[in-house]
């Protein structure tokens, strides 16, 4: 997300799934590096994962600068089309991010 | 007033220290300062998007027989052996929850930790995320975060030996602070100026009971119970 990636600060190394396996709504499907630390990326939905963005490996500070076009991780099929209701949309997601800027 | 489990190595080889810091923070649910002092093997240890070819020098590493590790955290390469002491912070977020599970403001808190340990010898402070006396290295450190948990390590430089340092190339990503000195010019060595080893074991111990954290003694048989526990493992020897 836009605030995971500010947080993290710039991200040097993305480490994606690859295309054929299977990712888990709520678990770690990969992991970038930033400022010295490796953090786990979660998985928002399961599925089967179709395609990876190959332009990270060169390119992975894209998930800083364009992080809802360019800086995309994987494409996967969804195995529960339930999974979306649990997501937020823009308006929710930037009401969330407002209130933890708070704590 | 929250525990963390206190785990006491020595001599342990890097290589299986960090399997059990990867088995630690992803296996378990405890807070735990793990400390190790000396690598009785040693290695060159890289970051978790570190390449062999661009990071050492790869005839004289094999010639060397030298380990190579690439551990699950981020950050860049050391050189370790008997003589780096080594310490690991592992810590729930609830536990800390004013620090957000984020690496910057980790560092940060891992800073104030170990401010009253290394101030009294000189001008201690956070470099370009490196642990430093004025201008010089003596500490690198590296985070790894997963599921409102983190983990914090330090190799910190009691002594080198010249001749492993120098099987690292130069790195393309540099401190600002390094000013494009070679790698011997901007380390330094902690017994030049701490006075007993032992001690500084103790002491950072001593962080945390400040901070107001519990610490209880665990032994390698409850940690061996948790080694086998199912979880990802990143760490591996790599093959030159």
């Amino acid at each position: 997300s836009d605030f995971a990636q500010e947080e993290l600060g710039d991200i040097v190394y993305v480490e994606l799934p690859e295309p054929g396996s299977n990712v888990t709504a709520g678990e770690t499907f990969g992991v970038v590096e930033s400022v010295k630390a490796a953090s786990d990326v979660y998985s928002p939905i399961s599925g089967e994962v179709t395609e990876v963005n190959e332009a990270l490996v060169d390119e992975p500070a894209k998930v800083n600068s364009d992080p809802f076009s360019g800086g995309w991780m994987f494409k996967a099929k969804l195995s529960y089309s339930g999974d979306l209701d649990k997501l937020l949309d823009s308006g929710a997601y930037e009401k969330h991010c407002e209130s933890a800027g708070d704590h | 007033m929250s525990v963390v489990r206190l785990l006491r190595l020595a001599g342990t080889p890097i290589l299986q220290q960090l399997k059990i810091e990867e088995a630690l923070l992803r296996a378990d649910a405890q807070n735990w300062l793990v400390v190790n002092d000396g690598s009785s093997i040693p290695a060159i240890v890289m970051g978790i998007s570190g390449k062999a070819k661009e990071l050492i020098k790869i005839p004289q590493a094999q010639e060397a027989k030298i380990d190579v590790i690439k551990r699950f955290s981020g950050g860049g390469t050391v050189v370790v052996d008997e003589n780096t002491i080594f310490s690991t912070v592992i810590m729930n977020s609830s536990a800390l929850p004013h620090v957000e599970c984020y690496p910057r403001p980790v560092m940060k808190w891992t800073e104030a930790l170990l401010r009253p340990v290394f101030s009294p010898y000189g001008n201690f402070r956070l470099a370009c995320h490196d642990y430093v006396y004025d201008e010089n290295k003596f500490g690198g450190n590296a985070q790894a975060i997963t599921k409102q948990r983190w983990l914090h390590h330090t190799s910190f430089l009691w002594d080198f030996q010249e001749a492993r340092m120098a099987l690292l190339q130069h790195p393309a990503r540099v401190p600002a602070y390094r000013k494009g000195r070679e790698h011997l010019k901007f380390l330094m060595r902690l017994k030049d100026i701490m006075p007993l080893r032992d001690a500084f074991l103790g002491q950072m111990e001593q962080a945390l009971t400040s901070h107001g954290f519990h610490l209880q003694e665990a032994s390698m048989e409850e940690v061996n119970a948790i080694l086998p526990k199912d979880h990802l493992r990143s760490t591996k020897l790599i093959d030159l």
